[in-house]
């Protein structure tokens, strides 16, 4: 971008029209109610943990090394979306959509490393949505996680290819920010999954 | 582009289109209203077929399915939208706004509801309707034979998804969009309690998207989540039904409340009284509403802590309740009353929904609730409650806000005589039902045997039934006579007190020509009292910018109805089929810029022109 | 009111001035959010090392995870989304609204049921 354009943008162009107002607030309040929504499921999979059905037990299924490099893989993406973020507030348009195209290798990788899990306990231990109640809760919260990054990515790279050649202006500034919110929503609903799904899940 | 505004628009396409929140309110009103018909034809013959001990009019299979349709209509397809009417064609007005935040998101949320309305509806024709209830409690509804209850969760889950949009849609414009003066504190009540319901709506609806969910899946899928052969739990269903449906009372009744705060105002020609302490109570209604669901599933056996403290968070409802019961009547003490239909269905509503709301105390005692619990006595209490307020609610809203929506007055004569009938009718109905309730008749049951002394009450009951149903064709006679040479109204008919009472009738595409400048609370009745003929204005004339319509919204809607019908008769080829015409829709929405159009400042009627 | 604000053009001479400020703050908040990148990839390893370690005992280890897994949760919403910040009023009420309400549903789906 032309390094003179930084002047023509106010210090945060994601707010800057009322347009952009109200999508940023109206973002926020959705998050809210995504926080419910997976609130819900939470509850739920707590309600459901030991309900196993005499089949294979989350000790028993869950491999800690394998939690740990989706969570650093979407960790990491985190970070690179706020340096997008802030790429943004700087007017520096194409810095921020690399960081954004690397925020979006980093879901793809982590929504790959889901994938693996899944079909793994599948077929090498038979653990299914149907296999039991606690099967049913886990593969619904999990997977509607996943799904939250599987739009997450499609998102990013509708966003990206509309907007490449368009540049920043008030106009898209507000709807990469937006993206930015949610991806690092996704992350925070990551940090609970492992937290409850997977470790407490072993410490049994 | 301007030249855009003044073309001839074909009226099919231009209300497919339209991002117009006055034209969506009157699409939310006109689809709620054929609902409510409908909820209403479902009442009668429940009714009738409990006219008499034995009775074999419908049958019991169609009377579970009349029972499980009526509930879930008059909540989901006929109280929801009426009130998104009114909010869609009030709330802008009220806060001097030209529009809502997101116009596109508006009509993505009336068409994604009227696409969930008629999918639920569709079962009546397609190997019958739910039958489970109109809370699908499993494991009832996980095991019920035939499509009805998937119709019930698919065509719930999409007016449910419409209904958030709707919900977070004001919650922003109220927040952003209000005219320069507009403080929070100088909103109109229905303005704020709409305000309130759309954040119980915002935190509400994605307990009861999951629970719909999950009886989804267990019922295509074959997942166990309820199913407790497989160590699934009906009891997790319960919860995140009521999680979600009592705070579901709350947005319905609210808005209501705003309502009767404004009308009896205006009609006791008296500045509210308690303002503050009215916004007060809502916001503490709101609150509290989230913590009182388990009050719904006292016999499920939670234990006696649990049923405590759940007791007493219902009982200190009554507080906030009671404060805005007082705060009505003091308003009216001392104000040059008159009444209007509007007013006498205001004040109608005062005693009856007070009957209500003393058997809610009654019922929130656990112990007594053991005795109450699926009798005739809760159905005597929620529709005192729900009809008692919320229905009361919308029609003296029909009355008082009906010139401003349509700029005709609807039949005065023909309006008292709707009430007389309804109000006569509403408690032949349901004081009887109480009796009936102590006398242990069971809610749900198709019949009941004679020699129990239960034959007179049911017997007045369906009469009641019946008179209110003559009240509601008068009302549709009022309408049609109304829309064939309805009397014009003037700009202020009822010399109002709030903004939307400052601009013509029906409001002009932009609302107002330069947003006003708000001086106070009541800020019209502040100008009049100043001797002002019209609001001052906080900006220069120019030129106003409007949205574009646009058919996404329609065919998202029309997308999500075909994947879901498809996934009812397990298509899944056409499901995904119809997913995909959701995917384009939204990609579409994504790619194509929407810049809007601009209304030229010279194209504006003369501003004088409007004082009648 | 609520349509005017931030719509005001500044002068030149005030713009290169913020300008200069941003620069600084921006660099600031580079610094800040990698130290709290590197917070929580921290927390994230001993929440991993408690679960596979068995040094403790399992009921402490679960109220330790739970409290870590909050801390990751105020990092993300104030350092990532930055809800601290001017003008998020209103984002706060949404979300912790939404997490007592959360929190509420959570309790009950894992304790008031048989």
């Amino acid at each position: 971008m032309k390094p003179e354009a930084m002047n023509k943008l106010p210090a945060n162009p994601e707010r800057a029209t009322l347009d952009g107002k109200n999508k940023f607030l109206g973002f926020w309040f959705f998050l809210g109610g995504e926080t419910v929504l997976f609130a819900s499921l939470f509850g739920v999979y707590l309600g459901l943990r030991n309900a196993t059905n005499g089949g294979v037990t989350a000790n028993e299924l869950f491999e800690l090394p394998l939690v740990f490099i989706a969570t650093m893989l979407l960790l990491t993406s985190s970070l690179t979306s706020v340096f997008a973020t802030m790429a943004l507030k700087t007017n520096q348009f194409k810095r921020m959509i690399g960081w954004f195209v690397v925020t979006g290798l980093l879901g793809l990788a982590f929504l790959g490393l889901e994938i693996y899990e899944f079909t793994h306990y599948v077929h090498e231990y038979e653990h299914t949505i149907r296999s039991s109640a606690w099967g049913s809760a886990f593969y619904t919260l999990v997977g509607t996680h996943g799904a939250h990054v599987f739009v997450g990515i499609s998102w990013i790279t509708l966003l990206i290819i509309r907007n490449l050649k368009r540049g920043m202006d008030l106009y898209t500034a507000p709807k990469f920010y937006l993206f930015a919110l949610y991806w690092h929503f996704i992350d925070v609903v990551w940090i609970f999954i492992f937290t409850v799904v997977y470790l407490m899940g072993k410490v049994g | 582009m301007s030249a855009h505004a003044y073309k001839k628009k074909n009226p099919i396409w231009d209300w497919l289109t339209t991002v117009d929140h006055k034209k969506i309110g009157i699409l939310y009103l006109a689809s709620g209203a054929f609902f409510f018909l409908i909820g209403g034809l479902e009442a009668i013959l429940l009714r009738v077929q409990l006219l008499y001990p034995e009775f074999n009019f419908v049958g019991a299979e169609t009377f579970n399915q009349l029972l499980t349709m009526h509930g879930t209509t008059m909540i989901f397809l006929a109280a929801m939208p009426l009130i998104f009417g009114f909010m869609n064609a009030i709330i802008p007005l009220q806060i001097g706004a030209r529009d809502v935040a997101f116009p596109f998101l508006n009509s993505l949320g009336f068409w994604l509801f009227s696409a969930g309305g008629i999918l639920l509806n569709l079962g009546w024709f397609m190997g019958g309707a739910a039958d489970a209830g109109w809370t699908g409690y499993a494991p009832l509804s996980t095991t019920s034979p035939g499509n009805g209850v998937d119709f019930y969760v698919l065509g719930l889950q999409v007016s449910g998804i419409g209904t958030l949009i709707g919900g977070i849609n004001f919650l922003v414009t109220i927040i952003n969009m209000r005219a320069p003066g507009m403080t929070f504190m100088r909103m109109p009540l229905f303005t704020w309690s709409s305000f309130i319901t759309s954040g119980l709506i915002l935190f509400a609806f994605p307990a009861l998207t999951i629970g719909l969910a999950l009886l989804m899946f267990d019922r295509l899928f074959g997942t166990q989540f309820f199913a407790a052969e497989a160590g699934g739990n009906p009891i997790i269903y319960e919860h995140l039904f009521w999680i979600f449906g009592h705070p579901e009372v709350y947005i319905l009744v609210l808005p209501a409340f705003g309502m009767f705060s404004e009308i009896i105002a205006t009609f006791a020609r008296k500045r509210l009284f308690g303002y503050s302490a009215m916004v007060f109570a809502t916001a503490l209604i709101g609150f509290l509403g989230f913590m009182v669901w388990v009050h719904h599933m006292f016999t499920v056996g939670l234990g006696p802590i649990a049923n405590s403290i759940f007791a007493v968070a219902t009982m200190l409802i009554a507080v906030p309740t009671g404060v805005k019961i007082f705060n009505w009547l003091f308003t009216m003490w001392g104000g040059k009353v008159s009444f209007p239909t509007a007013n006498l269905f205001a004040v109608g509503f005062i005693p009856s929904f007070v009957l209500g709301g003393m058997t809610g105390v009654m019922l929130s005692v656990p112990p007594a609730d053991y005795q109450y619990h699926d009798s005739y006595f809760v159905v005597a209490h929620f529709h005192y409650v729900i009809v008692g307020g919320v229905v009361f609610g919308l029609f003296a809203g029909m009355y008082y806000w009906w010139p401003k929506i349509f700029g005709t007055m609807l039949n005065e004569v023909l309006g008292k005589l709707h009430f007389w009938l309804f109000f006569i009718g509403f408690h032949l109905t349901f004081f009887p039902m109480h009796f009936l309730g102590l006398m242990g008749m069971p809610r749900r049951v198709y019949t009941y045997l004679s020699g129990q002394s239960l034959d007179e009450a049911n017997f007045a009951a369906t009469i009641g039934a019946f008179l209110m149903g003559l009240a509601t064709i008068i009302m549709v006679w009022n309408i049609i006579q109304t829309a064939v040479k309805g009397k014009k109204a003037g700009n202020d008919p009822w010399d109002g007190r709030t903004l939307e009472w400052a601009i013509s009738s029906p409001a002009p595409e932009y609302n107002f020509a330069q947003t006003p400048l708000v001086r106070g609370l009541d800020a019209w009745w502040l100008e009049k009292r100043a001797s002002n003929k019209a609001m001052v204005p906080a900006e220069p004339l120019d030129d106003i910018h409007m949205p574009d319509a646009s058919i996404l919204p329609f065919l998202l809607s029309l997308g999500f109805f075909i994947a879901s019908l498809a996934a009812i008769f397990a298509n899944w080829t056409i499901a995904i089929g119809g997913l995909g015409v959701v995917a384009l829709a939204m990609i579409l929405r994504s790619v194509i810029d929407y810049h809007g159009y601009h209304i030229h400042k010279e194209d504006l009627p003369d501003e004088g022109g409007e004082d009648k | 009111m609520a349509h005017h604000e931030g719509t005001e053009t500044l002068s030149e001479h005030d713009q290169s001035h913020l300008d200069i400020h941003h620069k600084i703050a921006h660099e600031k908040e580079f610094k800040q959010q990698i130290v709290s990148f590197a917070m929580m990839i921290f927390l994230t390893m001993i929440a991993f090392v408690a679960v596979a370690s068995d040094a403790i005992s399992d009921a402490f280890t679960v109220v330790f995870i739970m409290i870590l897994a909050g801390i990751q949760l105020v990092f993300q919403l104030y350092m990532f989304m930055h809800l601290s910040h001017k003008g998020h009023q209103y984002p706060a009420w949404g979300i912790f609204f939404g997490v007592f309400v959360a929190a509420t549903a959570v309790i009950a789906l894992m304790g008031m049921i048989w």
